[in-house]
C-alpha cells in the first residue's frame, strides 16, 4: 500500500474506531463531529443494548484482471452489545461486489474470507476467523446493512483492548486471504457517516474497557 | 465602444484625476522623493517583549490615523479601523495583504492583515493565538502604530483559536438514559466494586499481545519479570505474505476480563499491547516456547543473546538504521539494544552511536547522554568520536541550569541563546482592464517574492540583532522595451546593545520617520541611556528614496535626538536636530519636537517640524484618543503641514532635472530654494471619529475629515495648482463579529467624498469566514458611484472579490483572490462605456 493509500486508510480509521479516555485527546483535537454521535438503543427482541455507529465504512479491493470498474467492497463497522452489563465487542464486516465474475464461466461468487487481519500502525492485529458468526449471541436484528442487499455478512468478536488499540492507532488496512487462496488488501472507499465517540459511549455506559 | 469615445473617456478620467488630486498628485511625487515604493499597508512589524507586555510596532507605508478598536476587551481576533492620510500610489485601488511577522510568538500572533477598501478607510486585522488585551499607540507621524499586546501570565495557546464554530467546541454529551440503563449501569459498577469469586477452570481463549515485529524477539530479555503464576510468555510467528511476524505474547487467560487485568499490569512496559483471542493450535505450540515465571526458559532457536550471527547482527543493524530514518525511534531502540547485548562485533560502536541518537530523538536526553559518554570511553578515537563528542557538548549545554544573570532578577530568566526566524512568500497578481471593443490590457503580471529574516542573540551583557528584508519583482506583463523586473532592500542592518553601557547601535539600511529622519536610509543609530529616563541618539546616513537603489551618496544626513522619558510622570518628550544636504546644498535643517502622552483610556500626542533654514513650519500635528467608560471611543486630529515636505528637492518637481546638481546649471541656489518653496503647498486637515460597541457582537464607527491644499505658485516653467477648496470624507461602519460562526467578522460601511469637482458615494461589505480550522472564505463587494461636476460625468463601478486562505501546515499556508471591477462610465454627453476588469493573485507565504 503506498502512502497515499495509508493517508486514505489513515483518515478513514481514525473515524472509525474510538475508544475510552484515551481516545478522548483524539475526539477533542477537531478530527471528528460530536453532533454526529454513536448510537445507543435497546433491543427490544432481547432487552440488549446495542452501540452502533451512524454508518459502515466502505472498503474496496480492485481485481484488474476481471474487471476495470467493477470492485469488490466490504462494509466493516463496530458494534458493542450490552447484555445485563455483560459486553461483548464485534466488528460487522458486509462483504459484496460489483463484478460479474459469472461471466467468465468461474465461479459467480466472492470466495469467502479464510483469514483477515487489521494492519494497525503496520503491526499485524489477526481477528481469528473461525469465531466468525452471522448472528450476535443474545442480540435481535442487527444495526447494519451493507450497500448492496446480497452481501455476505460477517461478524467478528472483538476484545476491548482491540477497540482501544485500534482507536489510537494512525494507520489501520485491512487485508484478507479468501478461499480461493487469493490474498486482498483493502482501501477505503467512501465514508457514507462517521463512527464517532463510539467506544467513548460505550466506556461511559460500560467502564469496562482498559 | 469606439476609439473616439475611448479617447474621451481616458482623457476626462485624466482631467478628473488632475483637477481632484492635484495636491495629492504632488504628495505622490513628494512620496516619490521621500521614498518612492509601490503601493503597500503594512511596512515592516517590530515585536519585543518585556513580561507578559509585547509590543507589536507596525510601520505602515502611508499614513493610517487609529479610529477605533473592536472588541475593546479580552479576543483573539482584533479589528482596528484605521483612516489612511496619504494617497499612496494607487490609492485608489483596493489593496489587501497579510503577514505573519517574524517573532510573532512574543505577542502569541498569528496573523496580521492589512485590507484598504481603496480610498481613505482601512482595516486592520489581527489574529492571536488566544485571548489577549489590547492597547493602542500611534505615533505623531501616523506612520506608525504600537500595540501593547498584554498576555495572561501563565497563559497557552488555545487550540479553539484556530477552529470555526466546530462540534469539538461542544461538549459532548451522551443521549439521555432510560431508567432501565441507568439500573443496569448501577449494577455493573457495584459489581465492578465487588471481588470476583473464583471461577471454575475453562479454556484459556484469550492471551496479550505485548508487541510485534519482524525481527526475532528475546523473549527472555523482553519477557523477563511479567509472568505470574499460570501464566507463561512465548512467541507466535505469524507469515503475513513474505514477512514473518514475531508476536510476543503472554498467556493464557480463561477471560477477557483476566486478560484485562494482566494487561493493566504490564502496559508500561508494553502500551500498544491488546488482548487477543487465541486458537487451540497457538495454545499448543506456545508450551514449545514459554518462560515460566522467575526462570529463565529455553527460547526458540535463533532468539538468545549470543547465537545471532554476523550476518543476523548486520540486519539487525540494517534495521535499525531503517526504523531511526522512519522516525520510528522506540524500535530503533529495541534493535540497537539487541545488537548491543551480543559480543563486541563490527557493527557495535554504530550500534552504541545509533542507540544514543534515537534516545536523544525519543526525548530521553539523560539516557542519550549515557550512551554517548559510553562511546566515547569505548571508541575515543573511532571516526565518529568527534561527532558523538559535539552531541556530548550539545547536549550537556542544554541540560545545565542557566546562570544567573549579573544584573539581578529584574533580568532572571535571560538566556544566551539564538533565535533566527523569518518568512518567504511568493505572489503572482494579474489585473487586466477591458474598456470594450479593444483587447484586454494587462495592467499588471507579475511574480512578489519576499523575503524576511531576522537573526538574535540574546547574552549575559551584549544583544546582537539583524533584519534583512529583500523583495524581488518579476514582471511578466510583457512590458516594453524590457520587463521591469524589480529587487528591493527593505531592511539590511545589525545592531549590538550593551546592557552594562545601556550603549546601542544599528548599522545599515533602516527606516525611521521621527527624530527628523523622514523615512529609510542607509546609515547608523547610535544610542545611549545615560540616565534611565534620559536617551541621547546620534544619526548619520542617506537617504534612500526607493528600495530599488543602492546607496546614494549624492544626499546625506546627520543629526541627534534627546529623548526624555516620563516627564512629569506623564509625558514622554523627544526633542530633534536634523541637517540634511543634497549635491553639497543644504536640503533641510529642522529642529522639532514629539510629545506623548498615554494614560488610562486616553492619548494624546503632538508633534512639529521646522525648518530653521527655510523659516517655514514643515508640519503640526496633534491627535488625541479617548475611551470612556462606556467603550465609546472618540478621536481627534488636527494636521498641518508642507505637501511635499519642504526639502530643496522639492524644487525637481516639474522639472526636467533629474538632480540638483543638474538644476544648478539653470539656477543658482537662491533661486532653486525659491522654487522648493513654490512646489510646497500646505494641507490642512481636522478629523473627529467615534467608535462604540452596540452589543457582544456589534460595533458602530464614524469618521469625518475636512482637507484642504492650499494652491501652490507658478514658477520655473512649472504651472500654478489651485487652492482644493475643502474636501470632506465621512465614513460610517458596522462591524458584527461571531455572527454567523465563532470567529467570523462582518464589516458593512459607507464612504462619503465630496470637494473639489467631485463626490463620491460608496458601500462596502467586507466578511471573513473560518470554515474549518484551516480554511478560511473573504468574499467582499464594493459599490461605488462617482459624479464629476466637470461635464455631469458619471462613474459606476461595482467590485466584487473573494479570497480563499487555506492552512497547509502550522507555518504555511495557501491563499487565492479574484475579483473584478465592472465599471460604467458616463461622459456626461450621453456616452458611456462600460469597462470590465479582472484580477487575482495567488500564492504562499511560510514562516519558520
Amino acid at each position: 500500500m503506498d502512502a497515499a493509500g495509508l493517508g486514505k486508510v489513515m483518515t478513514g480509521w481514525r473515524y472509525a474506531v474510538l475508544a475510552t479516555a484515551a481516545s478522548l485527546p483524539l475526539v477533542s483535537c477537531g478530527t471528528v463531529e460530536p453532533d454526529r454521535r454513536a448510537a445507543e438503543y435497546l433491543d427490544e427482541a432481547t432487552g440488549a443494548t446495542i452501540t452502533r455507529v451512524e454508518a459502515p465504512f466502505t472498503f474496496f479491493s480492485d481485481d484488474p484482471s476481471r474487471a476495470a470498474n467493477a470492485r469488490d467492497y466490504l462494509d466493516a463497522a463496530p458494534l458493542a452489545v450490552n447484555r445485563s452489563g455483560k459486553y461483548s465487542w464485534w466488528l460487522w464486516l458486509g462483504v459484496w461486489s460489483t463484478i460479474d465474475r459469472g461471466v467468465s464461466g468461474g465461479d459467480p461468487e466472492l470466495a469467502a474470507i479464510a483469514a483477515l487481519q487489521l494492519m494497525v500502525d503496520g503491526e499485524p492485529m489477526e481477528l481469528g476467523i473461525q469465531a466468525a458468526t452471522d448472528r450476535i449471541p443474545g442480540a435481535g436484528a442487527l444495526p447494519y446493512t451493507a450497500t448492496v442487499a446480497p452481501a455476505t455478512i460477517v461478524l467478528l468478536p472483538l476484545t476491548g483492548s482491540q477497540v482501544v488499540r485500534l482507536s489510537r492507532a494512525t494507520s489501520i488496512s485491512i487485508r484478507t486471504e479468501m478461499a480461493d487462496g487469493e490474498v486482498r488488501q483493502w482501501q477505503p472507499w467512501a465514508r457514507r457517516g462517521s463512527w464517532t465517540n463510539f467506544a467513548e459511549l460505550a466506556a461511559v455506559q460500560s467502564g469496562v474497557l482498559p | 465602444m469606439t476609439k473616439f469615445s475611448k479617447v474621451t473617456y481616458r482623457v476626462g478620467r485624466a482631467v478628473r484625476r488632475a483637477a481632484l488630486f492635484a495636491a495629492a498628485a504632488c504628495l505622490a511625487f513628494a512620496g516619490s522623493v521621500v521614498a518612492a515604493e509601490p503601493a503597500a499597508g503594512i511596512e515592516s512589524v517590530m515585536i519585543s517583549r518585556t513580561g507578559d507586555t509585547a509590543d507589536v510596532d507596525i510601520r505602515f507605508a502611508c499614513r493610517n490615523r487609529f479610529l477605533s478598536l473592536s472588541p475593546t476587551g479580552p479576543a483573539p481576533r482584533s479589528e482596528i479601523t484605521l483612516i489612511r492620510m496619504d494617497w499612496c500610489a494607487n490609492s485608489g485601488d483596493a489593496t489587501r495583504e497579510a503577514t505573519r511577522p517574524p517573532g510573532h510568538q512574543l505577542a502569541a500572533l498569528k496573523e496580521i492583515g492589512y485590507t484598504s477598501r481603496g480610498g481613505t478607510d482601512a482595516v486592520l486585522s489581527l489574529h492571536f493565538d488566544r485571548a489577549v488585551l489590547l492597547k493602542i499607540e500611534q505615533s505623531g507621524d501616523l506612520h506608525m502604530l504600537r500595540l501593547r499586546v498584554h498576555v495572561p501570565a501563565g497563559s497557552v495557546p488555545d487550540p479553539a483559536t484556530d477552529e470555526p464554530f466546530t462540534a469539538a467546541a461542544v461538549p459532548i454529551v451522551p443521549p439521555a438514559l432510560s431508567p432501565e440503563q441507568i439500573a443496569r449501569a448501577e449494577e455493573r459498577a457495584r459489581r465492578a466494586m465487588e471481588p470476583r469469586p473464583a471461577a471454575p477452570r475453562a479454556a484459556a481463549d484469550f492471551a496479550l499481545n505485548l508487541r510485534s515485529a519482524i525481527s526475532p524477539v528475546d523473549v527472555i530479555t523482553e519477557a523477563k519479570g511479567i509472568a505470574q503464576s499460570g501464566q507463561s510468555a512465548y512467541v507466535s510467528d505469524l507469515k503475513i505474505d513474505d514477512q514473518v511476524w514475531h508476536r510476543l505474547r503472554l498467556g493464557f487467560f480463561a477471560t477477557e476480563a483476566d486478560a484485562n487485568a494482566a494487561l493493566v499490569r504490564v502496559r508500561s512496559r508494553f502500551p500498544d499491547a491488546w488482548v487477543s483471542r487465541v486458537s487451540a493450535t497457538e495454545r499448543r505450540m506456545a508450551g514449545s516456547a514459554t518462560v515460566e515465571p522467575g526462570a529463565v526458559a529455553a527460547t526458540p532457536a535463533g532468539s538468545g543473546p549470543g547465537t545471532l550471527s554476523e550476518a543476523e547482527l548486520g540486519k539487525l543493524l540494517a534495521e535499525a538504521r531503517s526504523a531511526f530514518i522512519d522516525h520510528d525511534y522506540p524500535q530503533t531502540i529495541q534493535l540497537t539494544v539487541r545488537i548491543l547485548e551480543a559480543p563486541l562485533h563490527d557493527g557495535t560502536p554504530e550500534a552504541r552511536e545509533l542507540l544514543g541518537l534515537a534516545r536523544e530523538r525519543d526525548g530521553q536526553t539523560a539516557a542519550a547522554l549515557a550512551e554517548y559518554q559510553r562511546y566515547i570511553a569505548d571508541y575515543p578515537d573511532s571516526d565518529g568520536a568527534v561527532r558523538v563528542r559535539q552531541r556530548l557538548a550539545a547536549l550537556s549545554t542544554a541540560l545545565e541550569q542557566p546562570r544567573e544573570s549579573i544584573r539581578g532578577k529584574a533580568d532572571a530568566g535571560r538566556d544566551s541563546a539564538w533565535e533566527v526566524y523569518g518568512g518567504v512568500s511568493q505572489f503572482y497578481r494579474r489585473d487586466s482592464v477591458d474598456f470594450g471593443g479593444d483587447s484586454a490590457t494587462v495592467e499588471q503580471a507579475a511574480l512578489f517574492s519576499d523575503a524576511d529574516l531576522v537573526a538574535r542573540y540574546t547574552g549575559e551583557r551584549f544583544d546582537f540583532g539583524s533584519r534583512a528584508t529583500l523583495a524581488y519583482t518579476w514582471d511578466m506583463s510583457g512590458s516594453e522595451p524590457k520587463p521591469d523586473n524589480q529587487t528591493r532592500v527593505y531592511n539590511l542592518y545589525t545592531e549590538l546593545s550593551d546592557r552594562e553601557l545601556d550603549v546601542s547601535a544599528r548599522l545599515g539600511r533602516q527606516t525611521l520617520r521621527n527624530q527628523g529622519v523622514l523615512g529609510r536610509f542607509d546609515g547608523a543609530i547610535l544610542s545611549w541611556q545615560w540616565a534611565p529616563d534620559y536617551r541621547l541618539n546620534l544619526l548619520a546616513g542617506f537617504p534612500v528614496y526607493s528600495s530599488e537603489q543602492s546607496i546614494d551618496t549624492d544626499r546625506h544626513f546627520y543629526g541627534f535626538s534627546v529623548d526624555v522619558l516620563d516627564l512629569l510622570k506623564l509625558f514622554d518628550l523627544n526633542l530633534f536636530y536634523n541637517i540634511q544636504e543634497v549635491d553639497g546644498v543644504s536640503d533641510r535643517e529642522a529642529v522639532g519636537a514629539e510629545l506623548r502622552y498615554f494614560g488610562n483610556n486616553r492619548s494624546f500626542i503632538t508633534s512639529v517640524d521646522y525648518d530653521i533654514a527655510y523659516g517655514e513650519l514643515n508640519s503640526l500635528v496633534a491627535l488625541g484618543n479617548w475611551t470612556f467608560d462606556n467603550r465609546t471611543t472618540a478621536n481627534a486630529r488636527f494636521d498641518w503641514r508642507n505637501t511635499p515636505y519642504l526639502t530643496t528637492e522639492s524644487a525637481l518637481v516639474g522639472q526636467s532635472a533629474s538632480s540638483i546638481q543638474g538644476l544648478l546649471l539653470s539656477y543658482t541656489e537662491g533661486e532653486i530654494r525659491q522654487l522648493a518653496l513654490d512646489r510646497s503647498g500646505g494641507m490642512h486637515s481636522l478629523a473627529f471619529g467615534l467608535a462604540r460597541p452596540l452589543s457582544e457582537r456589534f460595533q458602530i464607527s464614524a469618521d469625518i475629515t475636512a482637507s484642504q491644499y492650499d494652491a501652490t505658485e507658478e514658477s520655473g516653467g512649472v504651472r500654478e495648482t489651485p487652492d482644493s477648496g475643502t474636501l470632506i470624507y465621512s465614513y460610517l461602519s458596522l462591524i458584527g463579529t461571531s455572527l454567523i460562526r465563532e470567529g467570523d467578522v462582518s464589516i458593512l460601511g459607507m464612504r462619503y467624498s465630496e470637494g473639489g469637482s467631485s463626490k463620491s458615494t460608496a458601500l462596502f461589505l467586507d466578511t471573513r469566514y473560518p470554515l474549518t480550522q484551516n480554511l478560511r472564505l473573504n468574499p467582499k463587494l464594493l459599490l461605488s458611484r462617482q459624479e464629476i461636476s466637470e461635464g455631469d460625468a458619471t462613474e459606476l463601478l461595482v467590485r466584487p472579490g473573494l479570497r480563499v486562505l487555506y492552512r497547509m501546515a502550522r507555518h504555511f499556508q495557501v491563499e487565492v483572490e479574484a475579483g473584478g471591477e465592472f465599471g460604467r462610465h458616463d461622459n456626461g454627453a450621453g456616452e458611456t462605456n462600460d469597462s470590465t476588469g479582472y484580477y487575482m493573485y495567488m500564492g504562499y507565504s511560510a514562516d519558520f
